[in-house]
C-alpha cells in the first residue's frame, strides 16, 4: 500500500466514524429528547401521544392522592393552569405540596400525564431551574421574592380528573 | 487567629504563583539556570502555604467557628465529627479549595520528581502549572472566599446538605479531584512543548505516567460517585447521564484516549501532535466539567450555589486557557516533527482505532450535555436530554471499540497480523458463543440483545487473558516455565490486561443488570410480605431510630429463600431538622455479586402501611468492581520501572549509567 | 499582632526561599535538552534488549524498532554534540545582570502583593471564634461586647436605614441599656419596616413606659393594645395593662387583669411575685379577702422591692416605682433576663437604682408639677426609703403647686395623713 493510500484509508475510516455518530446524533436528538412544558403549555397544545415532555411547575396545594397501593396522583400546576399527573413509584424525599417539582413522562389520552420519573429540588432553597425561569417568564416569580402569587388562587381550567 | 494566617497564607500563595508564572520562563528564554529553578521552589512552597490554608479551614469546620462565613452556611455544631472534616468540600468554597490544593499538589510533585527532566521543559511546564493556579487562587479569592468572616459570629450554624452527610463524600470529591486536576499535568507538558516549540524524547515518557496517575483517580473517582448515588439517593440506579455525571466522564474518555495515543508516542514516537492535542482537550474537558458544575448553569446536587459572577469567571478562565491552547497549538504544531510511520493494521492503528471511537464518544457525550444549554440560549426553548439519548448515540460508538479491544495488545507494532491475532483469539471467542447460546437458552431466544451482550462481555474477559497467555507462552514452554515467565513480563503488560479484564467485568455488570433486574414497586405493613426474583422479603417492623442531628425511621426487613432466613436489612428514611429536609437510606443485601436493594417511600394516608421499592439486582456489583481492576491495571502499568526518564551522565562513564539510569536499564 | 509576626515570618521565608537560586553564581544549566534525548534513547534500546530476551517481542520486530531507536539516538547525539561545541549560551555578563534584575523585581514583588491583597480582603484583627470558646461565660467582657456590638449595629444602620431587621436586634438591647428613648425609635423604625407584631408593639410601650418614669402613659397603653390585637395571649402586654390598672387606680379592672395574668402565666414567671402583689392590692380596695393560697403581698413585694416593703400600700400609685425598682434595669418587667439580673444586684446598687428613679420622678414633677399622682408617688417612695425629710419637703412642694381648696391639695392632704406625716 502506498503512503497516499493509507492516508486516504484512514481518513475514509475517520470519515464513516465520526459521520456515523453525527448521524446517531441528530437521530437521537429529534427522537429521545424531552421538551419542558408548563402546565399552560400542556393545556393549550395538547402533543403527540409519543412525545416525551418535561412538565414543570408546583405540586398543587391539597391535590396530592394516594389511593392506597404505590400509585399517587398529583397535580402540577404554573398558577394559571394545572395538569392531573399520575405516578408509580417512589417520590423524592424533597417532594411536597406547593413546592417545586419536575415530572417526565408523556401525556395520557384521558389528559393526565403518565410521569415515569419525578424529581423535586435539591434542597429546600432551590427551584428547579427550568421551573423558576417559567415562573419567571411570566411575572409569576421574583428573584429574591419567590412565588409572587400564591398557587391556592389558582383558578383551574380543567376540572379535576385524577381519579379517572 | 488561625483562620486569618489560613486567608494570608492563600494570598500568599497566589503571590507566589504569580511569580512562580514567570520567572521560570524567563530563566528558559534565556537559557538561566537560576530563574529557571526558582519555579522548582515556588511550586513546592504555594502547595505547602495551600495546604496551611487548607488546614485552616480544617479547623475552623473541626471547632465549629462560625465566625467563618462558609462553615456558618455548610456546618453546625451537632454534626458529626467526621462529617465537620468532610464537609470542608462539601461545598463551594471549601472544594475550590481542595481544587487548588491537588492543583499546587501536582505542580509540587512535577518540581520533586523532574529533577531528570530537561531543565527548559521543567520550567516551562511549572511555569503553565502556575498560570492556571493562579487563575484560580484569584477566583477563590475574589468570588468564592473561604475565609470570608462574620462578625459576631452567630451561635449555631445551617447544616451541610444532609444528602451530603456520608461516607461517600469523604472520598469521592478528592478522587475525582486528583483525576480532573492530575490532567493539568499533562497539558502543561503540552503547553511547554508548543512554547518550546520541540517535543522532547523525554516529553512522551513523562506525559503517560502522569497521565496514569490522574486517569486512575479520575477512574475510582467516578466509581465511587456512581456507587454513591446508587445507594444514598435510593433511586436504585448507578448511573444518570446527569450532566454533572457526564462533566467526569467526558475528560475519563479523553484521558482514556490520550494514555494509549502517549503510548504510541513513547514506543514510536508517532501521532505527536495528535497526543499533544489530546492532552490539550483533556484537560479543557476537565476545565469544561468543573465550570458546569461550579458555574450553576446546571441545577443538581453538585450546584451547591448560583452566583452568576462566579459562573462568568470561570467561563473566562475556561476560554482564557482552552481558547489561548488552542490558538498556541495551531501557531506551532505545524513545526513540530512528526512522528514515525505504521500500517493501518498494526498496534499503532489498532490505538488510532481506539482513539477516534473514544473521542468521537467524548464528543457526542459533550453534544448531549451542552446541547440543551445551547438551545435555551440561542433558541429558548428548554429541552432535557437524558438516557435515551446516550443509550442510542453513545452505546453504538462502544460496540466496536469494545469488540476490538482484545485484538490491540495482540498486534505487532508498526506492521501486524490481523489473521494471526483473529487465530490466537480463537479461545475468547468460543467463550463469547458460549456465552450467547447459554443466554439465548436460557431465556427462550427472547433477549437476543443481552445474549450479544453476555458475549461481548466474555469476549473481552477471555481476550484480555489471552495475550498474558500467549506472552507467557504457556502452550509453548509448558507450565512450569510458563509460569516464570508469566513473573517476568514487564508490569506494564499485566496492566493492559487487568485493565481490559476490568472493562470486561463491568460490562458484565451493566448488561446483566440492564437485563435481568427486577423491580417492585408495592405498599407494605409490618408482618407482610413480598416476593421478588425467588427470595421473600418480610416486613418486620418499623421503629423510630434517631441519630445525632436527623430522626429517622427505620424499618427491617427479612430475607429468605426457601424459608430459610438468610439476611435481614435496615433501611430508614432520615429527617434533619435544621435543613427540613428527608434523605432515604436504602438498604442492600449483597450476595456474591448481586445485590437486593430496598427503599422506603412515604406512609400511606392512614399511617398502617408504607410504600416500598424492591429491587432485584443480579451482578450489579461487577459494576463497581470492574472499575477497581481498571484502576489495579493502572497502578501495574504506572509500577512499571521502565517508564522512568533517563538523566544524561553527564560525569561518569555512560556505560555505568547514574541517576535514572540502573532504573531504566533494570527491565531486562 | 502575633498575626502580623506569623504572617510576617511566613512571607520572609518564603521569599528568601524563592529567591535562594539567584544567589548562585552560575547560571549555566546542567545538560541540554539534546543530551536528555541522547539518554531516553539509550534506555529505550536497553528496554528492547530485555523485552527480547523475556520474548515479549519478536525478533523480526525487535530488529526494526532497534534500527529505528538507533536512527533517532544517532541524530540525538549529533545535535547534542553541536550544542555543546556552540558552548554555554547566555551564562554571564549581561545576560546574568539582567536575569538578576528581573529576579529581584519579582522577589520583591511577592511579599507587596501578598500584603496589600490581604489588606484589602483580609479581617486579621478579628479573632478565631471556636464554638467552645464561645460558649464560655466571660465575665466582664459582657458589658463592653454589647456596647462595641451596639456601636457596629449603630454604624451599619446609618449607612442602611433601611434595614429592618437590623432595628428589630438594636431596639430590645437599648431597653436593656437604659435608652428608652433609643428604644422607642428603634421599634418604631421595626414595626415601620418590618410590619406589625406583638413583641416590637410590647418592646414600644415598654420604652414608652419607661420614659416616662415606670408609668404607662396614654401612648404606651395603645401600643400595649395593640400587641394584645395582634397576639392575643402576649403576656408582657398583659403585665402592663394590668399595671396601668393599678396606677390608674381601677380597682376591678385591676383586679381582672390580675388574675387573668398570673391564671395564663407559667410558674415560675419571673413577674408572678408582682402580679401578685397586685392582686392583693387591688382586692383590698375593693374589700375583698386575699386570695387564698398566694404569697402575701408584703411579702412578696417586699422581696422582690424595698420600696413597697412598708406598707402595703392602700396606693396603687406605688406600685410604680415599686415594681421598677424590683426588676432592677428601669422597667422591664417581664424580662427574664433582666429579673436575674436584678436578683443578682447587690443591695446598695439595687438602692441607687430606686433613688435613681426617684430623682427622675421629682425631676419629671419640677417641670411639670400638675400631677397629683405623680406627687403621691414621690412622697410615699421617699417614705419608703426612709428619707422622711425630703418626703415632707415633697409635701410643702405638692401643697404650694395646687391651691389650698382644689380637690387636688385635698387628695394630697388625705395621703399625707394616710401615710402619716
Amino acid at each position: 500500500m502506498t503512503r497516499k493510500a493509507k492516508r486516504l484509508y484512514s481518513i475514509g475510516a475517520m470519515f464513516v466514524v465520526v459521520g456515523g455518530a453525527m448521524a446517531l446524533v441528530l437521530t437521537a436528538l429529534s427522537s429521545s429528547v424531552a421538551y419542558f412544558q408548563s402546565p399552560t403549555d400542556l393545556v393549550k397544545n395538547v402533543p403527540g401521544p409519543a412525545q416525551r415532555i418535561r412538565l414543570g411547575g408546583l405540586v398543587e396545594d391539597g391535590s396530592v392522592k394516594r389511593d392506597g397501593s404505590s400509585e399517587i396522583f398529583f397535580r402540577v400546576t404554573d398558577t394559571v393552569d394545572s395538569v392531573p399527573v399520575s405516578y408509580t413509584g417512589i417520590l423524592p424525599d424533597l417532594f411536597r405540596e406547593g413546592q417545586g417539582v419536575i415530572a417526565e413522562g408523556t401525556l395520557g389520552p384521558d389528559r393526565v400525564f403518565l410521569a415515569d420519573t419525578v424529581l423535586a429540588k435539591h434542597d429546600e432553597t432551590y427551584m428547579p431551574k427550568e421551573v423558576v425561569d417559567d415562573l419567571k417568564a411570566r411575572g409569576l416569580w421574583e428573584d429574591g421574592k419567590g412565588l409572587v402569587k400564591k398557587p391556592e388562587e389558582t383558578v383551574s381550567a380543567t376540572p379535576v380528573g385524577a381519579g379517572s | 487567629m488561625i483562620v486569618e494566617i489560613g486567608h494570608f497564607a492563600l494570598v500568599l500563595a497566589l503571590s507566589v504563583a504569580l511569580f512562580q508564572s514567570v520567572l521560570p520562563l524567563v530563566g528558559a528564554r534565556q537559557g538561566d539556570q537560576r530563574l529557571m529553578e526558582t519555579g522548582t521552589i515556588a511550586a513546592t512552597g504555594g502547595f505547602v502555604l495551600i495546604a496551611i490554608a487548607f488546614s485552616a479551614l480544617v479547623t475552623a469546620n473541626v471547632t465549629s467557628d462560625f465566625s467563618v462565613l462558609n462553615v456558618f452556611e455548610n456546618s453546625n455544631s451537632a454534626k458529626p465529627m467526621l462529617y465537620k472534616v468532610t464537609g470542608v468540600w462539601g461545598n463551594h468554597e471549601g472544594s475550590m479549595l481542595l481544587w487548588v490544593l491537588i492543583l499546587a499538589f501536582f505542580g509540587s510533585l512535577v518540581a520533586l520528581f523532574g529533577r531528570d527532566l530537561p531543565a527548559t521543559l521543567k520550567a516551562n511546564v511549572l511555569a503553565v502549572q502556575a498560570w492556571i493556579l493562579a487563575a484560580f487562587l484569584l477566583f477563590i479569592l475574589l468570588t468564592s472566599n473561604p475565609f470570608q468572616r462574620l462578625d459576631p459570629a452567630p451561635m449555631e450554624g445551617q447544616d451541610l446538605n444532609p444528602v451530603l452527610q456520608d461516607i461517600g463524600l469523604a472520598i469521592h470529591p478528592p478522587l475525582l479531584y486528583l483525576g480532573y486536576v492530575g490532567f493539568s499535568v499533562a497539558f502543561s507538558f503540552a503547553i511547554a512543548a508548543l512554547i518550546d516549540g520541540r517535543i522532547d524524547a523525554a516529553w512522551a515518557r513523562w506525559v503517560r505516567p502522569w497521565t496514569l496517575i490522574a486517569w486512575i483517580f479520575l477512574t475510582l473517582g467516578i466509581s465511587m460517585g456512581s456507587y454513591w448515588a446508587y445507594y444514598e439517593l435510593g433511586w436504585g440506579g448507578w448511573w444518570f447521564w446527569d450532566p454533572v455525571e457526564n462533566a467526569s466522564f467526558m475528560p475519563w474518555l479523553a484521558g482514556t484516549a490520550l494514555l494509549h495515543s502517549a503510548l504510541v508516542m513513547e514506543k514510536r514516537s508517532a501521532l505527536k501532535i495528535w497526543t499533544i492535542l489530546l492532552a490539550i482537550l483533556t484537560f479543557s474537558l476537565s476545565l469544561l466539567g468543573t465550570f458546569l458544575v461550579r458555574s450553576g448553569v446546571l441545577t443538581s446536587v453538585h450546584a451547591f450555589a448560583t452566583d452568576p459572577t462566579r459562573g462568568i469567571f470561570i467561563l473566562c478562565i475556561l476560554c482564557l486557557f482552552i481558547g489561548g491552547a488552542l490558538f498556541l497549538f495551531a501557531l506551532r504544531a505545524s513545526s513540530l516533527e512528526g512522528g514515525g510511520l505504521f500500517a493501518p493494521i498494526s498496534r499503532e492503528g489498532a490505538l488510532v482505532f481506539n482513539n477516534l471511537f473514544l473521542t468521537t464518544a467524548a464528543a457526542t457525550v459533550l453534544v448531549g450535555t451542552l446541547y440543551p444549554l445551547v438551545l435555551e440560549v440561542l433558541a429558548d426553548k428548554k429541552i432535557s436530554v437524558g438516557a435515551p439519548f446516550f443509550d442510542l448515540t453513545f452505546g453504538p460508538l462502544m460496540v466496536p471499540l469494545l469488540f476490538a479491544v482484545p485484538f490491540g495488545p495482540l498486534l505487532g507494532w508498526k506492521r501486524g497480523d490481523l489473521l494471526g491475532a483473529a487465530q490466537r483469539l480463537y479461545f475468547a471467542a468460543g467463550c463469547a458463543l458460549a456465552a450467547l447460546i447459554g443466554v439465548l437458552a436460557y431465556t427462550g431466544g427472547t433477549r437476543i440483545l443481552t445474549a450479544f451482550g453476555f458475549a461481548l462481555a466474555f469476549w473481552l474477559l477471555a481476550g484480555s487473558l489471552t495475550d498474558l497467555f500467549l506472552k507467557a507462552a504457556f502452550l509453548r514452554t509448558g507450565w512450569r516455565t510458563g509460569l516464570s515467565r508469566l513473573v517476568g513480563l514487564p508490569r506494564s503488560t499485566f496492566g493492559t490486561t487487568l485493565a481490559h479484564f476490568g472493562l470486561g467485568v463491568t460490562l458484565l455488570g451493566i448488561v446483566s443488570v440492564s437485563s435481568f433486574e427486577e423491580e417492585l414497586i408495592t405498599t407494605m405493613a409490618p408482618g407482610q410480605t413480598a416476593e421478588i426474583a425467588g427470595y421473600t422479603l418480610t416486613f418486620d417492623s418499623i421503629a423510630q431510630r434517631d441519630g445525632p442531628n436527623f430522626e429517622a425511621q427505620a424499618a427491617q426487613f427479612s430475607i429468605r429463600r426457601g424459608g430459610v432466613e438468610l439476611a435481614e436489612i435496615d433501611t430508614s428514611k432520615r429527617f434533619f431538622p435544621v435543613r427540613q429536609m428527608t434523605t432515604t437510606e436504602s438498604g442492600i443485601w449483597t450476595h456474591w455479586f448481586s445485590q437486593l436493594y430496598v427503599s422506603l417511600g412515604d406512609p400511606s394516608e392512614d399511617r398502617q402501611s408504607i410504600v416500598v421499592r424492591i429491587w432485584s439486582k443480579p451482578l450489579v456489583t461487577l459494576i463497581w468492581i470492574g472499575t477497581i481492576f481498571m484502576g489495579l491495571g493502572g497502578v501495574f502499568s504506572l509500577a512499571d520501572r521502565r517508564l522512568r526518564v533517563g538523566a544524561p551522565a553527564r560525569n561518569k562513564g555512560k556505560g555505568a549509567g547514574t541517576g535514572g539510569s540502573p532504573a531504566v536499564g533494570a527491565g531486562a | 499582632m502575633v498575626f502580623w509576626i506569623v504572617a510576617a515570618a511566613m512571607t520572609a521565608v518564603v521569599t528568601l526561599a524563592i529567591g535562594w537560586p539567584l544567589l548562585r553564581r552560575d547560571g549555566r544549566g546542567e545538560g541540554s535538552a539534546e543530551e536528555h534525548d541522547v539518554e531516553v534513547y539509550a534506555a529505550q534500546l536497553r528496554e528492547l534488549d530485555g523485552d527480547l530476551d523475556r520474548g515479549t517481542i519478536a525478533p523480526g520486530e525487535a530488529a526494526s524498532a532497534r534500527a529505528e531507536i538507533g536512527r533517532r539516538l544517532l541524530r540525538a547525539s549529533e545535535r547534542a554534540k553541536a550544542a555543546t561545541g556552540s558552548g554555554a549560551p547566555l551564562a554571564g555578563g549581561r545576560g546574568f545582570q539582567r536575569s538578576m534584575i528581573v529576579g529581584v523585581v519579582a522577589i520583591l514583588a511577592v511579599p507587596a502583593i501578598a500584603f496589600a491583597f490581604y489588606g484589602s480582603i483580609g479581617a486579621p484583627r478579628l479573632p478565631d471564634q471556636p464554638l467552645a470558646l464561645r460558649e464560655q461565660p466571660q465575665p466582664g467582657r459582657d458589658d463592653f461586647d454589647l456596647a462595641t456590638l451596639v456601636d457596629k449595629a449603630e454604624a451599619r444602620l446609618r449607612t442602611n436605614p433601611e434595614d429592618g431587621s437590623g432595628w428589630e436586634v438594636l431596639a430590645p438591647i437599648y431597653l436593656r441599656m437604659n435608652r428608652p428613648q433609643d428604644a422607642a425609635e428603634a421599634f418604631r423604625k421595626a414595626i415601620d419596616l418590618n410590619g406589625p407584631s406583638a413583641s416590637r408593639f410590647g418592646g414600644l410601650g415598654e420604652a414608652l413606659a419607661e420614659i416616662s418614669g415606670g408609668e404607662v402613659t396614654g401612648e404606651a397603653k395603645t401600643a400595649f393594645e395593640r400587641a394584645l390585637q395582634l397576639n392575643p395571649s402576649y403576656l408582657p402586654a398583659k403585665f402592663f395593662l394590668a399595671l396601668d390598672a393599678s396606677q390608674e387606680q381601677r380597682a376591678e379592672d385591676a383586679e381582672t387583669r390580675w388574675s387573668g395574668l398570673i391564671a395564663e402565666s407559667p410558674k415560675d414567671a419571673p413577674w408572678l411575685r408582682i402580679a401578685e402583689a397586685g392582686l392583693a392590692d387591688a382586692r383590698q380596695r375593693l374589700g375583698k379577702p386575699p386570695v387564698a393560697g398566694t404569697t402575701t403581698p408584703g411579702d412578696g413585694v417586699a422581696a422582690a422591692s424595698p420600696a413597697a416593703g412598708p406598707d402595703d400600700g392602700a396606693d396603687a400609685g406605688g406600685a410604680g416605682p415599686g415594681a421598677a425598682g424590683g426588676t432592677g434595669t428601669g422597667f422591664q418587667g417581664p424580662d427574664a433576663a433582666a429579673m436575674a439580673a436584678a436578683a443578682q444586684l447587690p443591695e446598695g446598687d439595687r438602692q441607687a437604682m430606686i433613688e435613681g428613679m426617684v430623682s427622675q420622678l421629682a425631676e419629671r414633677l419640677k417641670q411639670s408639677p400638675d400631677d397629683v399622682e405623680g406627687w403621691k408617688r414621690l412622697i410615699r417612695s421617699y417614705t419608703v426609703l426612709g428619707k422622711t425629710d425630703e418626703a415632707k419637703t415633697a409635701l410643702a412642694d405638692a401643697r404650694k403647686t395646687f391651691p389650698a381648696d382644689s380637690a387636688a391639695a385635698r387628695e394630697i392632704a388625705a395621703f399625707a395623713d394616710e401615710i402619716g406625716l
